[in-house]
């Protein structure tokens, strides 16, 4: 696909806080009832079908991704992003199917990470084969 | 999106017990959103069919294997050295990925674990409601939103049949008549001109399988005239 | 400073440990909102499912079992239920807890108090409990992954009180100082319950058994 316009120089911080805002209690709530115990391991395939690494546990991808842009507050990098984006669509499917046992929903909170990356352009490679 | 629901347990037992090493094949897809083929079903449907077998002291053995989805070759790929070891290959993904899953391991059987339902939406936890037939001829731009094929138990394009009961359907009590709903929405946003227009009925005909190509994407495939 | 830390630091503490857990419940209620039921007619031959234990009935509780977590991390579901139930249990029957009781307001469940081997024998569970969990995060790669400063310090911090009176009970140290430690980090778990990472013990219960989810412990009622 041909690219429509020049990429700014860094993301549009005013507009990934208006996402963050707009969902900020129930998102810092979940991040702090996390209690990191691993448990939401093995209820995602993808984790137990790529050899258990602990960058494919739910908890992991959820913190890297969605807590990041809560803890630096939305001021994060082209870079960053690039990370966020590769943890949102190439390691979480959105199969919705994770296992917290404090009742955290995960898909939820990846779901809004990947609205935050597309707001600004950063997208999956789709057509690549 | 695709709904499927499990097959009963004891049509999977049948299915299968000619074989001794089976591998069952989960879907990240569809069916996993559905709560009918991922990963944790895959498991669930194993451990329930071992503890079958072993109390009628059969002896087969079952793993388990989910993949991103069963609709695409590249997914598949991760399973061609695994699959060696087993006699029979058992899918728990929509009849799209099961094809897929038998085609291209063509030379193993292959066995459908869940039934396809329709495609539709989710209404709460494991309750979902058919909204799309895949007709290939969508009207529902004229109907408010509302799909006579799916809804309609005749699938009438041109208004309801003479079996309207109180804004019931004449083949299900339970169903409000899909041409009632359809009026009151139009109603509402002021557009019933919408249906006074006839429409064509739909041509079931050549019916072959059909193939979906993306616009952007059709120079890709077809030949250059 | 015993005293403050007895009195007007305890019952402040308290009071936001209270206060606290009101607000996040009131809270919950507010952000969450009531699902409208779902009403289906019933189909003609549909049969209730009742909980069986029978031969026929075994495959499917197998399968059930083996998918929840109580299947896919045995050891772990069994050590966190242990050492919850104990943390909570310990302290509220403990001999000289109601001893304190007693002679302040002379409330007094004295009868069912624990005798001072199973206070002893609980203690050494939670300690058991603390080192099973703190072990995990250090050699479990998965969760040495996401752990950070903070959660060693939140298990450092359980354990504090425990040690610490199990010290001071048996006579070693100097009994003044481990008292004040012991207040001190009780407080300190009371301000941190309902606001920090020990607010989960709040929304387990909340997010299990009103949210409706696959993996609630009841039929749940409320969305966020």
């Amino acid at each position: 696909m041909p690219e429509t316009e020049a990429k700014p120089e860094a993301p549009d911080r005013k507009e990934i806080l208006e996402f963050l805002s707009e969902h900020k209690t129930k998102m810092k709530l979940f991040l702090k009832v996390c209690a990191h115990c691993g448990l939401c391991a093995e209820s995602c395939f993808i984790y137990t079908t790529r050899g258990c690494k602990p960058e494919y546990m739910p908890s992991h991808k959820m913190i890297n991704s969605i807590g990041k842009l809560y803890k630096k507050k939305g001021k994060v990098s082209w870079e960053t992003f690039e990370e966020i984006k590769e943890i949102v669509w190439k390691r979480c499917v959105l199969c919705t199917r994770c296992y917290c046992p404090l009742g955290i929903d995960i898909p939820e909170m990846i779901a809004l990470a990947r609205s935050i990356c597309r707001s600004q352009n950063v997208l999956p490679d789709f057509d690549e084969e | 999106m695709v709904k499927g629901k499990r097959k009963p347990l004891k049509q999977i037992q049948d299915s299968i017990k000619d074989y001794n090493k089976v591998l069952t094949v989960g879907c990240g897809g569809c069916v996993s959103i559905c709560l009918a083929g991922g990963q944790k079903e895959v498991i669930a449907l194993n451990t329930e069919l071992n503890v079958t077998f072993k109390l009628e002291k059969i002896e087969t053995r079952l793993d388990a294997y989910t993949v991103e989805r069963q609709c695409n070759m590249n997914f598949l790929a991760e399973l061609d050295k695994v699959v060696e070891k087993y006699d029979c290959l058992m899918s728990m993904a929509c009849g799209a990925g099961v094809q897929l899953l038998a085609e291209r391991f063509h030379q193993k059987p292959v066995i459908p674990a869940i039934n396809t339902m329709a495609i539709g939406i989710d209404r709460g936890v494991g309750l979902y409601e058919e909204r799309c037939r895949a007709c290939g001829e969508c009207v529902i731009g004229f109907t408010g939103g509302i799909c006579p094929v799916t809804r309609c138990a005749k699938g009438l394009f041109n208004g309801p049949c003479g079996g309207v009961n109180n804004g019931q359907c004449e083949a299900n009590k339970d169903a409000p008549c899909a041409w009632v709903d359809i009026y009151n929405r139009l109603k509402e946003q002021n557009r019933l001109d919408s249906i006074l227009k006839f429409q064509e009925t739909m041509l079931w005909q050549n019916q072959t399988q059909r193939t979906i190509i993306q616009e952007p994407y059709e120079k890709r495939y077809y030949e250059k005239s | 400073m015993y005293e403050f830390i007895r009195g007007p630091m305890a019952w402040t503490c308290f009071s936001i440990l209270i206060l606290g857990m009101i607000f996040q419940v009131v809270r919950f209620f507010l952000l969450t909102k009531k699902i409208q039921p779902v009403r289906l007619a019933t189909p003609p031959r549909y049969i209730k499912k009742k909980f069986e234990l029978s031969r026929e009935s075994l495959p499917s509780l197998a399968a059930k079992l083996r998918v929840s977590v109580v299947g896919v991390n045995p050891l772990m579901t069994l050590v966190t239920i242990v050492f919850h139930v104990s943390i909570i249990v310990l302290p509220l029957f403990l001999m000289e807890h109601n001893i304190l009781l007693d002679v302040l307001w002379g409330i007094n469940f004295c009868p069912c108090s624990f005798p001072e081997s199973i206070a002893d024998f609980l203690t050494g569970v939670i300690l058991a409990c603390i080192l099973f969990f703190l072990f995990r995060r250090i050699f479990v790669s998965r969760v040495r992954s996401i752990s950070t400063f903070y959660d060693y310090f939140i298990i450092l911090l359980t354990a504090t009180p425990f040690v610490t009176g199990f010290l001071a009970i048996h006579g070693f140290f100097d009994y003044r100082t481990l008292i004040i430690i012991h207040l001190i980090s009780v407080n300190l778990i009371m301000v941190f319950l309902p606001f920090a990472k020990f607010v989960h013990s709040i929304f387990f219960f909340l997010n299990r058994f009103f949210i409706r989810s696959e993996y609630s412990l009841s039929t749940g009622s409320r969305n966020w």
